[in-house]
Parts: C-alpha cells; structure tokens; sequence
C-alpha cells in the first residue's frame, strides 16, 4: 500500500511543520503582522500617545505662581515637584478649579516621619514630638522649610559640651574669624539643636574628605593648588577644622 | 443513497491549490497596504526611532514616600485599589541574624510612615533596611511578548513595551511569564484612558508623557531623586551619566530578560 505510506509520510511532514517547528523557531515579527487580524503597533503606540497627562511639571505652574515659584527655589524643597504635594494641575489649568490641599501633619509626615528604612541623611523627625499636634505649616512654609529658622550649626555638638570655649562672645583670643563667636549669649541654653536643626545633613552637600585621608594634613596638598585649592573664604582655616563640616567618604 | 464526488481528484487538488493561493493574497491586502500608508503620527516631533528610554531607581534615596504609586494612579487611572498596580515600593528590613523581610503595604501608595506600617517591624535588631522602587523592566527581550498568543503585546522602536488592548484577549500568558510581577488585568470597575476592561494592563513609562518631552509622571513626583529617567541614545541624558559613574544593577538578570531599570545600591535578597 504504497499510497498509505505516502500519505502517512506527507502528514508527519505537515505535523512537525505546525507544531514542531515554531517550537524551535519563534514567529518572527513580520508573522505576526501579518493577515487580517493583527494589531498594529504604530496606530497602538499612537493612541497610548494620545492618553492626556494629568500632570503638567512645575514649568508650567510657574507661569502663573511665580511669587511662590521664586520663594520654593531657594529652598530644600525645590526638589520635590508642586504636584507632589498639590496633586495633578491638568484640571485645575483648564477649569481654574481652586486645588484643595491637604495640610496635615500626615502629608509632612509621609516623608518627614523617622523611619528606619529612610536613608540616614535625609531630614527625618519624631512625628510623636515634633511640634505637638499643630500643622507643621504653623512653623515651616512648605515653599522654603527653613525659612525664619535658625541657621544650622555647621558641625556635629558630639562629644561637645561647652560651646563657649571656642565660641565665647568675649574672646580675645587671637583667632578672630575662625571659629566664628556666636551671635547670642550662650547663658543658660545648653540644647543648641532645638533650634539650630541637627548638623547630620549639613555634610552631605560639602566636597566629601577623600576616603583614608581623615586626620592628615589637608592643607598639605590644598594650598598648594596642586589638587583642589581652597575656596577664598577658607582663609587662616587649619587642618585641624576640616573635619567639622566635610565628611569622610 | 450514495453521494457521488463529479470531480476528478487532479480537478480537486487544482481547485484547491487556486483557493488557497487567492485566499492568501487577499488577506496579505491589508498588511501590504499598512506598508504603503503606515506612519507614526505619535505628537509633534517625536520619531520613535530617534529615542531609546532608561530608567535608574536609586534605593539609596528612596524615602518610601509613596507619592510615585499616588501619581502613578492618577495619572494613568489605575484601579486605587491595591492590587492593582503599574509601579510599587518595597521595604527591605535585614537583621543582625540575617534574616531578610520584605513587605509592600498597599503597594506602598499610603507610604511607611504610619502605624502599624512604620511600627512592624519594631522588636527586630535590625542591621539594615531600605525601600526599592519597582515598575515594568521594560525588557530589551520581553518574555511576555513572546507568549502572548494573539500578538496584542509588543516592543516599541524606543523600547517600551505596550499592549494593544482592544486585542489583548485577556489570557493572562504574560502575567505568569512576567518574573517582575509587572502586569495585572484591569478589574470591571476600572475607568482607564483607553476604555478596556478585562485585558492586561502595564506601565508604559508614561508612553504619552515621554512622547511630549516629559517626564513619568512617578519621576515628576518623586521628592527624592530616587527615579531618574532618560534617553540612552543621548550622551547627556542623566540615565546615561548614572550607567557610565556608577555600579548598577539589573532585576533578576540571570533570566536573559536584559532589563532597562538599573538599580542604584543593590543589596543581597533583593529580587
């Protein structure tokens, strides 16, 4: 039955093309847009174009706010977008629709509240103590946090406990400019930091000590210009200070 | 009665032969004349080929904050419910013993920040914890468009991968070929842009934001600097400085997917 064989022979062929093939060999694309029933992928990519956005970017909030505009580039904030905490502006463009915010202590604390898990150099507070139970816009403004605030002491108080041995506002010492005197009596306030803000982060944007270098003398190289020099207002500064600000790496 | 065939068998063949090659040539039509016709008329400007998008999360900056997942649902109308999710955050918490914990509070779009979120893990000694932003990998070989069984899913020339929806059949193939967890199926109440329900939905990196030169929307709102996005075909683009200064990682690279989200700040069990 030579005809039988030969079919038989004709089907296998047919089966391994359908099911044996395309498992060794993928479709390739042109396949697959190809026939009547297919999707195609610009007319698609076009229309996931086409979706409107909801948020517009704070380049176009400034065109209208730029009282507030001029006042949050100054500050920590002017990396956290408007929308972040005034949610999409698309609507409120069109229609002109008041932006309801959301001023609770629970927005700040979104970001702000002390967690473990957070990066230690981003600025984080016990949400528990941290102003009692009033709005944390009573003191900060949102556009500028530290606005009105004390400035920041520049170095860590570790291990520190009388301030007016370096920064007596009487000194005659003959170090005049550095360390600066302080501007106000130090009678009887011993926690610097409830109002000057903790030093911890102050570091982080200064150039970092390069890494195996703590403790030597920086000056060594720094004045020479042979590495980076140091900056103009750096002058009558000693090694023995650097630590103070800039960070090892 | 007997029904008697009045053709020959060479007749049958020949007749046979013709239909099949007439049907082809007709349903090739459509395709052939796409070639004629087809441009990308994406807005503006933008020539897909002229891009090709990366994305950088730094888990060393991220606050856990949350507002990437808030922004990513409104932006794009995602289902507010947790389950439904185009990008989440992670928290890892490691202890002293080694031991790895990892939780994703509804998906992370209320933030860590309150109790008994922010509490969990109080009683442990921990030695390390840290938040990982997760969103599509946009794979540069996409395991779920090689299943997909009807060809609905797909790469773009700029590398992000789409889903026709209204040819989506909603197998779900993709959801379990996808090792990042990254598509679910939008539920019967969802109100999305394109107006499907019961198909497979996905980050598109903002696919009608980046065209029109923004940025995702989740990038906009993150106060941190913890999601960086840019063209990797541009040597300025922040992507690229970061791939060129920095260690990254990749997501699961042992499966071959090739990812496009680097990681800043890899830590062992992070998967």
């Amino acid at each position: 039955m030579p005809h039988l064989k030969r079919a038989v022979a004709l089907l296998s062929l047919v089966l391994v093309f359908m099911f044996v093939v395309p498992r060794v060999m993928p479709t390739p694309a042109f396949l697959i847009d190809f026939g009547f029933h297919t999707r195609n992928a610009e007319q698609n990519a076009e229309k996931w174009a086409s979706v409107p956005a909801s948020y517009v970017s704070t380049s176009v909030c400034v065109d209208c706010h730029k009282d507030k505009y001029t006042l949050w580039q100054k500050g920590n904030h002017r990396v956290v977008s408007c929308e972040n905490c005034h949610g999409p502006a698309a609507a409120h463009i069109t229609t002109g629709s008041p932006e309801v915010l959301n001023t609770s202590r629970d927005l700040c604390g979104t970001c702000h509240a002390r967690l473990v898990s957070r990066p230690s150099d981003f600025p984080q507070v016990d949400m528990k103590t941290m102003g009692g139970d009033a709005e944390c816009i009573t003191c900060h403004d949102p556009h500028e946090p530290r606005a009105g605030m004390p400035p920041r002491l520049p170095h860590s108080l570790e291990g520190r406990s009388d301030c007016q041995t370096c920064h007596n506002p009487q000194s005659h010492e003959p170090w005049v400019t550095v360390p600066p005197q302080a501007p106000h009596s130090l009678e009887g306030r011993s926690d610097c930091l409830s109002c000057h803000g903790s030093s911890e982060f102050r570091g982080a944007s200064l150039p970092h000590v390069p890494a195996g270098l703590g403790g030597t003398n920086c000056l060594l190289c720094h004045t020479t210009g042979g590495v980076k020099p140091l900056p103009d207002d750096h002058t009558g500064r000693t090694s023995a200070t650097c630590l103070n600000c800039h960070r090892l790496n | 009665m007997r029904y008697e065939l009045k053709i020959s068998r060479r007749d049958f063949i020949k007749i046979g032969a013709k239909g099949l090659l007439g049907g082809i040539i007709v349903s090739s039509i459509p395709s052939l004349l796409r070639g004629f016709t087809a441009a990308a008329k994406i807005p503006g400007t933008y020539d897909w080929e002229k891009h090709y998008w990366g994305f950088v999360c730094d888990n060393e900056r991220c606050i856990g904050c949350g507002r990437c997942v808030v922004a990513c649902k409104l932006e794009n109308k995602v289902p507010w419910e947790p389950e439904y999710n185009r990008t989440w955050v992670e928290r890892y918490v490691i202890t002293e013993s080694d031991e790895i914990f990892v939780d994703s509070p509804n998906a992370g779009r209320d933030g860590f920040a309150k109790a008994p979120i922010s509490t969990k893990y109080d009683g442990l000694n921990i030695r390390k914890s840290f938040f990982v932003p997760k969103l599509c990998n946009q794979c540069d070989n996409p395991p779920c468009v090689t299943v997909c069984p009807v060809g609905a899913t797909y790469k773009t020339k700029d590398g992000i991968v789409l889903v026709d929806q209204e040819h989506c059949i909603g197998c779900r193939y993709c959801i379990q070929a996808c090792p990042y967890g990254a598509r679910y199926i939008l539920p019967d109440s969802s109100e999305t842009h394109l107006g499907q329900v019961r198909v497979v939905d996905k980050c598109t990196w903002c696919y009608h934001r980046i065209t029109k030169g923004l940025l995702p929307a989740c990038v906009e709102a993150c106060p941190a600097g913890a999601r960086i996005f840019g063209d990797l075909r541009d040597p300025a683009s922040p992507v690229r400085k970061i791939l060129s200064e920095k260690r990254v990682y990749v997501l699961k690279p042992e499966l071959g997917t090739e990812p496009k989200v680097y990681y800043i700040g890899f830590e062992k069990g992070v998967y």
